[in-house]
């Protein structure tokens, strides 16, 4: 639909009244996005929202169909309605039913049946003569089948509905590729079955945007980017970090690719569809341009480039102080890559000491790859009795056994690297000194159980934490470990913990099964992650009924997270294209752990709700951006506009201005509203009352007259001759401070 | 937005209900204020406030003790490391020193866990979340946590504890519609201020009063609405951070940056609890040089606490609670480290209480952990108890009057029996 008509359209169907449906109508929605939603009426095929097809539902569907009939010419593609929240289909009934489903999981029930006797607003009139009438029974009967039909996913014990697919796949693509999807693109997916919305998400995967989010999601439990927080503990020694390395500046540029080298395995893997298993088995590293030197490899790389390589650079000298001198006579060894497990940052981030015996490794390596706890396992009290034993109690005594025997098979594949992180220290081994020199010839500790997984032990010849990543992926919890892994960053929080209510507990362990047993199949990340958000977990709306107690509620969460400083930049810089602070960004930088981010060292797990401190990091970045974003929006053609599409700079038609709120609503909150709702009143009478504190404030016609206007990009006038941008400015900020914004 | 603003515009609504003390002014809070200190990685008591001299025949329990004696100041012995001398001459009055706690476990995490909250299960809250929550108060962030993962019972969120190199960048939060500190030039007038402010928390409210949101989204809301207050509290926490005397101690560091910016939170009632955590304590090698060091920044870290306290005329109110995972063997090993042993200490203080100056618990020669009897505090083998985490954490709620809170209640510690660890007629 070209812009006249678009135009056109909007307010024909926000003025007249004719015999049919609409009035929450914005417009927007572009020819080819409903084009989309008429020839591919929506598939059904999934365990959730699959049962518009249900009897009961046909039934009732049936008994109102004929009274719909206004509905169907108006509220159609191509139809005066049509570009409203609600698009119908009399030739497709799948495709009906799941639009009135969605409008009321969004809208309301009562909303959409008031319309239907012209209540409050509804630019078609009555329809049905009353809400006693025959129909209007019928249609209030088939919409509370239609929202009981939503729970079919968990028969019995869903109690909430679920948020429409638009509203899906834009969280989806904020969280996945760091942008909102155009308003076309959502909107045409507002009736999208469950494979449509699921393959769409699975489209989200790929780009730099998506590379971030895998980084981003695995730094959130690895914590490699300790290495960029923390300059002390472990050197890096590389044979030819030091020598090129030659200033601090150097160093540190080296440990921040380093800190990056897990996350780039795990975003190569998962990037290029192989099996997740190769996050561990992977025989090779992900190098840049800044330690490909210090590997050895050659390679040249230019800046920003990753690519797989061998690390040729491992030294190892033999004099007795260790290989700290890289000038020393060459002896460069093969170095056995274990895809993450074998980095320096994931090695570095778990130190080990003569006594320590690389448990902490095994420890998290079990926590991250197994998602098993193993201190929780077998949390119960022992006796000091237990700890004071003396007689390799980790080998004899029952109290300590219980997790050594576990956990220190797993110590031992880890043996060839030592507590400053290096491969086989002393050439051979990396025993502590004390122990190499007590007892010569051997390359593990003899009072302690061998290197394996469980009973096996590592064969001989073969690498033993190679040897382990195999195991590791072998074993049936890897897939769970994997559910586990990324439940973080798809959910914005931990899995549940024994504290919280049965019911929810008992359905988390069903869904993590269930994820866990179809990832297992083909190990690959993105369909799990698909999955993931295809979830009740992911997508639930709202309770169906208010006074449910929440301890009886399967799910706890709703569609909504609070966004990282990240998120937060990258969703304003799709929504206005610009970024506080732009050559360094200030949610990512300066203002980091202030809004709630994690440092890696002291704070390994980001905030994931609001404190006082964190609003007003969210405040200073409002206001800091509001006016520029409104200039740059409207220096460029409406056509062109992210935002400002149903305004011009002198436009102060009450009608024009409660749309413009309406799109607001949409693209910066997420939230679907009505231009007559309680919310876009008092939005609008903001606008008015912002207006007014303008024009009391007299002076001159220009936006930044008593206020400062910064970040301003080129072109955009400042001149606001009719006091319309100021207000518009303060609604931005309004917006970017409001709690929609800040959590999506 | 002005609490009395938000008070105001509020008054129609149910959010009273979620924040029912919403009409006491910040200032109004003049009861005690926690702090707990946690040294992370598991201390070694035997080298600080259970000292232990080494036995002949045995293995060396500690190296200080072959040249030098267990060091007594009023009824506490200390150890002479590190700059203990200093801290408990200067302290032990505001001391009650537990001995012999019997943590049952070796386990880092389980340890952490049962030591800040009593327990070792999952989701139970810290001593300073629980206290935070139970007083049920409108600080702006009741609640610091300078640690990686704490602990809330998701009774409330725990706001980021503020560090002093980051003070330009808290100048500029604490005055966000201001340009920069010094100037005047805004981003919004006044009045365009207030109006974005009242739509802001009017949608807000209507949101989270909405019953049908989800359980964590009607939180999220509440969260949302709680940090938006705007009483004047938070700019004079900057002011404080800033001018701050810190004894000579560097603030930019970030075991006295905590110490610092929670006193200046206190003072400014922005706060009223705290948990702290001093690192470096996991010394399983070269156990004497590395421990010294991270005793010596534990006891500077409370140190700073007093000192600033006494400089926000806050002391009176100050109580803080020192502990970690769990302690060290009672020897070296090969790598002249120390490993996990499961008996600990804890040390509460407040200023010069009638309790202070007092040891209660003990332990044998080689720190093994002895009976109590809980209703005397005397050493009793045969009929006695051992102290456990949750003795102390019962004891605790108990002293600070918030064990029949309904936030203490719901998370029971099973410790029928609660020492009488605070009357000052007992010691063991």
């Amino acid at each position: 639909m070209n812009l006249v008509v678009r135009f056109f359209a909007i307010n024909l169907i926000a003025f007249a009244l004719t015999a049919c449906g609409g009035g929450e109508g914005t417009g927007g929605i572009t020819g080819g996005a409903n084009n989309s939603n008429g020839s591919n009426p929506p598939n059904s095929s999934t365990d959730q929202n699959n049962t518009t097809n249900s009897q009961a539902v046909m039934a009732a569907y049936g008994n109102v169909k004929s009274d719909m009939t206004a509905c169907f010419g108006c509220h159609a593609v191509g139809g005066i309605a049509g570009s409203t929240n609600l698009i119908l289909d009399v030739n497709n009934d799948s495709f009906t039913l799941d639009a009135l489903k969605n409008y009321s999981a969004t809208f309301g029930r009562n909303t959409l049946l008031s319309k239907t006797v012209g209540q409050p607003f509804h630019a078609g009139g009555a329809v049905f003569s009353s809400r006693s009438s025959q129909a209007y029974l019928n249609l209030e009967q088939l919409l509370i089948l239609l929202e009981s039909s939503q729970q079919v996913g968990n028969p019995g014990s869903l109690a909430f509905t679920i948020e429409s697919p638009a509203q899906t796949f834009r969280r989806a693509s904020l969280y996945l590729t760091g942008t909102i999807p155009d308003r076309g693109q959502v909107l045409s997916l507002q009736n999208a079955s469950d494979e449509t919305l699921r393959n769409q998400i699975l489209g989200l995967m790929n780009g730099e945007g998506f590379k971030n989010f895998l980084k981003n999601g695995a730094n959130a439990r690895l914590n490699s980017r300790h290495l960029i927080t923390s300059s002390s503990g472990v050197t890096f020694y590389n044979k030819y970090y030091l020598p090129n390395a030659d200033s601090a500046e150097n160093r540190n540029t080296v440990r921040r690719d380093l800190a990056e080298e897990p996350l780039e395995i795990i975003a190569n893997v998962v990037m290029n569809d192989r099996p997740y298993s190769e996050i561990l088995t992977a025989n090779y590293t992900m190098v840049s341009q800044y330690t490909d030197e210090s590997y050895n490899t050659g390679l040249n790389l230019a800046a920003g480039e990753w690519r797989e390589a061998q690390n040729r650079g491992q030294d190892v000298k033999t004099s007795a102080t260790f290989f700290r001198d890289a000038t020393g006579e060459n002896r460069i060894m093969d170095f056995p890559h274990a895809g993450v497990l074998s980095t320096w940052a994931f090695l570095s981030k778990y130190p080990t000491t003569a006594t320590n015996r690389n448990r902490a490794r095994a420890r998290w390596t079990m926590q991250h790859f197994l998602g098993f706890d193993i201190e929780k396992s077998a949390t119960r009290a022992i006796s000091i009795s237990d700890v004071a034993d003396e007689v390799n109690p980790t080998m004899n005594n029952p109290a300590c056994t219980v997790c050594h025997q576990t956990m220190d098979p797993i110590s031992g594949a880890f043996k060839f690297f030592h507590e400053r992180v290096g491969y086989k220290a002393s050439g051979t081994d990396s025993l502590d000194r004390r122990y190499r020199s007590q007892n010569p010839g051997v390359d593990w500790y003899q009072n302690m159980r061998p290197a394996g997984y469980g009973s096996s032990q590592v064969p001989a010849g073969a690498d033993p934490l190679q040897w382990l990543a195999q195991r590791i992926v072998e074993d049936n919890r890897f897939a769970i470990g994997a559910v586990k892994f990324w439940w973080f960053a798809v959910f914005g929080e931990d899995v549940l913990d024994e504290s919280a209510p049965r019911a929810q507990l008992d359905a988390q362990a069903v869904l993590i099964n269930r994820l866990a047993n179809n990832f297992r199949q083909n190990l690959n990340l993105k369909e799990l992650l698909a999955d993931m958000m295809m979830t009740n977990t992911f997508r639930a709306n709202k309770k169906i009924d208010a006074a449910q107690d929440d301890n009886t509620l399967s799910v706890h969460m709703g569609a909504r997270r609070l966004l990282t400083g990240y998120e937060l930049k990258q969703k304003t810089e799709s929504l206005t294209g610009l970024v506080w602070g732009r050559n360094r960004p200030n949610l990512e930088i300066a203002y980091k752990l202030l809004y709630g981010g994690a440092d890696d060292v002291t704070i390994e797990r980001r905030a994931t709700d609001m404190s006082s401190m964190m609003y007003r990091v969210a405040e200073r970045h409002a206001y800091n951006m509001g006016c520029a974003a409104v200039l740059l929006d409207f220096s460029v053609p409406r056509s062109q506009r992210r935002l400002f599409t149903e305004v011009e700079n002198n436009t102060l038609n009450e009608t024009a201005i409660r749309n413009q709120i309406v799109v607001l609503y949409e693209r910066m909150l997420n939230r679907l509203v009505t231009i007559n709702s309680v919310e876009v009143n008092q939005a609008y009478q903001l606008f008015l009352d912002l207006r007014q504190a303008r024009i009391n404030l007299g002076g001159s016609t220009r936006i930044n007259e008593g206020v400062r206007c910064d970040n301003r990009q080129d072109g955009g006038s400042l001149n606001d001759p009719n006091f319309v941008l100021s207000p518009w400015r303060g609604m931005l900020i309004a917006m970017m401070t409001d709690p929609d914004y800040l959590y999506e | 937005m002005k609490r009395r603003d938000f008070l105001k515009m509020t008054a129609a609504t149910s959010l009273f209900a979620s924040f029912p003390t919403l009409l006491k002014a910040n200032n109004d809070y003049q009861g005690m204020l926690v702090v707990t200190v946690f040294a992370r990685g598991g201390w070694d008591p035997t080298s600080f406030c259970d000292p232990k001299m080494n036995v002949a025949g045995e293995r060396v329990i500690n190296n200080w003790a072959t040249t030098n004696s267990i060091q007594t100041v009023g009824n506490i012995n200390y150890a002479p490391f590190a700059d203990n001398d200093a801290f408990f001459r200067a302290h032990y009055q505001k001391m009650l020193v537990i001995n012999g706690i019997d943590v049952k476990s070796n386990g880092h995490s389980t340890g952490t866990l049962n030591n800040m909250t009593g327990i070792m299960k999952d989701g139970y809250p810290s001593l300073a979340a629980l206290f935070a929550a139970s007083n049920k108060s409108q600080q702006l962030m009741p609640w610091l946590a300078g640690n990686s993962r704490p602990n809330s019972g998701k009774l409330l969120t725990p706001s980021t504890m503020a560090s002093r190199s980051e003070l330009e960048r808290l100048k500029r939060l604490a005055l966000t519609n201001r340009f920069r500190t010094g100037r005047t030039d805004v981003y919004l007038q006044d009045e365009e201020l207030a109006l974005i402010r009242q739509f802001r928390q009017t949608q807000g409210a209507a949101r989270m009063n909405d019953q049908q949101q989800m359980p964590k989204q009607r939180r999220q809301y509440q969260n949302f609405l709680a940090s938006t207050y705007s009483d004047g509290s938070f700019e004079n926490f900057i002011n404080l951070l800033e001018t701050a005397d810190t004894k000579g101690l560097n603030p930019n560091n970030r075991f006295f940056g905590q110490a610092a910016s929670t006193m200046a939170a206190f003072a400014a009632g922005i706060s009223l609890t705290a948990d702290i955590s001093v690192s470096g304590f996991d010394t399983h090698s070269n156990h004497d040089t590395r421990h010294a060091t991270a005793m010596t920044n534990l006891t500077s870290t409370v140190d700073l606490l007093w000192y600033m306290a006494a400089q926000y005329n806050i002391a009176d109110r100050l109580i803080v609670v020192i502990g970690s995972d769990f302690g060290r063997t009672n020897r070296y090993n090969n790598g002249d480290g120390k490993d996990h042993w499961s008996i600990t200490s804890s040390i509460i203080m407040a200023n010069n209480p009638p309790w202070g100056n007092r040891v209660v618990g003990s332990t044998d020669g080689a720190h093994f952990a002895s009976n109590i009897n809980f209703t005397n505090l005397q050493q009793d083998n045969t009929g006695g108890t051992t102290i456990e985490p949750k003795h102390v954490m019962a004891a605790m709620r108990s002293y600070l009057n918030i064990d029949s809170q309904p936030a203490s209640l719901k998370f029971d510690l099973s410790a029928p029996s609660v020492p009488d660890f605070f009357n000052p007629a007992l010691m063991t």
